[in-house]
């Protein structure tokens, strides 16, 4: 494309280069039909779509500019607090940050070294019978790294054949005692390892890797451990099949039941246990309990709504009355029970009495000011 | 900015009034995700406030500006790759014509009007996206945000005659992409 002809769109060129040319594009109609085209290109471009800024935004920027005046190091993370990428941009700098982190990572070191020589050593009995069970037909045997921990715990239980029955009872989920019974039987009297675990029900999986643990007693420690694990093969699952997938809704329902069945205190307590599995929540605790609240509430929240919660952002002014991660969620499940429009009556109608719940919890733990802030807005509708 | 380095803090309200929209929308169509688009202005006033010391006043402050959030842009794009994939209501998938935020209840703008604009607003936004980033940094400063090519060339960190170069070349892009529009 003629750069001049960009130039003099842009209002580039010198006054008297600017002359010549404008005289050039009245000789030739061609280079003037060009610049036509590029002026309405440019006209078109903006055109675009534009968004107006939240005023939530505007709120955590002065405030900070305030906080930064004041020199406040407590106002300033006030401000600080917000969208939850920030968490990333708040660590980058910090001498601790970076400390943590390598720690984190020679205990990672650590513990892979010692998983490796405590259970996929040649020499160990798991490893030798792990391959065997893992033989192709042809003889041939996988690799190491395609051995996963989860199998390895139903490859343990095999060996052990510990008797499963009292300690299924210990799990003490209502009406599902048969049933993982049968499931684990099953299991055990496969021929082979390989999908048994994925198949499975959440329930069955989680008192599974209980019995695999050696647990001789149900403590909240080990369920919420194993719940954990069992929601993370729920993930690994919609990643294969889609949020949509058969049996997904099923393992869904099973894990609230899970939850459902421990006693009020321990269930707050294994939140974060449970929902830490969930890698793609990332808007923090405040919305995790709140999707929680809302499956307890009896909404159900479709898997591939939930998945999209995380930035669910409304267009127009809306907006400013719907942020806050629990009321993202919230504005989540009121679409997700049939409604196409969020607006001021949807969300009293839908949202308010989880919202009101949703507000006392983050009261009782006042850790975010400025999500609390954010989410009594809409409730004042 | 220099009245802000000496604490008025009014002088910080007025430049955050005066930039906040275009500084937003330039992040928009950088990434059309309206979430990251106020996170990465936010943190580049959060940078404008933190390093307000070291601002000179021999560039203007919009340079100033662009140059904090360039660098944000760049370390964002390096963290995106590595983080979880999440769904935004401003996303449209491949075979969707609306997105999430489009069942809101209609403004008060006609609905013939809303169509087209709507239309058109698309049309932009696969073009953009049809274009190297580096081209559509240089032609988003450019064209949405006034920029003079010295400034874009100091906010970037390259010379001028690379920023031509560039606009040149995402304009001839866009041209083909648009141009079926345009006759």
């Amino acid at each position: 494309m003629n750069q001049s002809l960009i130039d003099l769109l842009r209002d580039e060129l010198s006054e008297a280069e600017a002359a010549t040319l404008r005289a050039r594009l009245e000789r030739e109609p061609e280079l003037r039909r060009e610049f036509e085209e590029m002026r309405s290109l440019v006209a078109l471009v903006r055109r675009g779509e534009e968004i107006e800024p939240s005023a939530a935004l505007r709120e955590r920027v002065l405030r900070a500019a305030q906080a930064a005046q004041r020199r406040s190091p407590r106002a300033w993370m006030e401000a600080l607090r917000g969208l939850p990428a920030l968490a990333r941009f708040r660590f980058r700098n910090s001498r601790f940050f970076r400390v943590a982190m390598v720690s984190a990572a020679v205990h990672v070191l650590l513990l892979a070294f010692l998983f490796h020589r405590m259970v996929l050593s040649p020499a160990s009995p798991e490893r030798v019978a792990e391959t065997t069970l893992q033989a192709h037909p042809e003889g041939e045997l996988l690799p190491a790294a395609a051995i996963r921990p989860d199998r390895a715990f139903v490859l343990r239980l095999r060996q052990r054949q510990v008797p499963h029955g009292p300690r299924l009872a210990a799990v003490g989920i209502p009406g599902q005692a048969e049933a993982i019974s049968r499931g684990v039987s099953a299991l055990l009297d496969a021929q082979s390892a390989d999908g048994s675990f994925e198949t499975l029900e959440g329930t069955g999986q989680a008192a599974l890797v209980f019995l695999a643990e050696g647990a001789t007693s149900l403590r909240p420690d080990p369920l919420g451990r194993a719940l954990a694990r069992a929601v993370r093969t729920l993930h690994e699952r919609m990643d294969r099949e889609g949020p949509s997938g058969a049996g997904v809704a099923a393992l869904i329902e099973d894990y609230v039941l899970c939850w459902e069945s421990l006693a009020g205190e321990e269930r707050s307590l294994r939140l974060g246990a449970i929902l830490r599995a969930l890698g793609r929540f990332p808007q923090g605790e405040a919305g995790q309990e709140a999707f929680v609240l809302a499956r307890l509430a009896g909404i159900s929240v479709p898997a591939e709504v939930e998945l999209g919660e995380a930035r669910f952002y409304l267009s127009g002014p809306r907006e400013t009355l719907l942020q806050g991660p629990a009321t993202r969620i919230a504005a989540t499940a009121a679409l997700a029970r049939g409604t196409d429009r969020l607006d001021a009556e949807a969300v009293r109608a839908w949202v308010a009495p989880l919202f009101r719940a949703a507000l006392d919890r983050l009261e009782s733990r006042p850790a975010d000011p400025l999500a609390v802030l954010t989410l009594q807005a809409p409730y004042r509708l | 900015m220099v009245a802000y380095q000496k604490g008025d803090e009014e002088a910080f309200r007025s430049l955050y009034e005066r930039h906040t929209r275009a500084l937003v929308n330039f992040f928009y169509k950088m990434c059309y995700d309206r979430a990251t688009a106020e996170d990465l202005t936010q943190e580049t006033f959060f940078r404008i406030i933190r390093y307000r010391a070291s601002y000179r006043p021999e560039s203007t402050f919009t340079t100033f500006l662009y140059t904090v959030a360039r660098n944000l842009w760049i370390d964002q794009h390096r963290s995106r790759k590595a983080a979880p994939k999440t769904v935004s209501a401003d996303a449209r998938g491949p075979e969707e014509g609306a997105s999430l935020g489009d069942s809101l209840p209609a403004a008060e703008q006609g609905v013939l009007k809303r169509l087209e604009d709507r239309e058109a607003a698309d049309l932009v936004r696969h073009a953009l996206e049809g274009i190297p980033e580096a081209q559509r940094m240089v032609f988003l400063m450019a064209e949405a945000q006034g920029l003079k090519y010295g400034e874009i060339a100091e906010a970037l960190g390259i010379p001028i005659g690379t920023v031509k170069s560039r606009m040149n070349a995402a304009l001839t892009r866009l041209r083909g992409l648009l141009g079926h529009v345009l006759r």
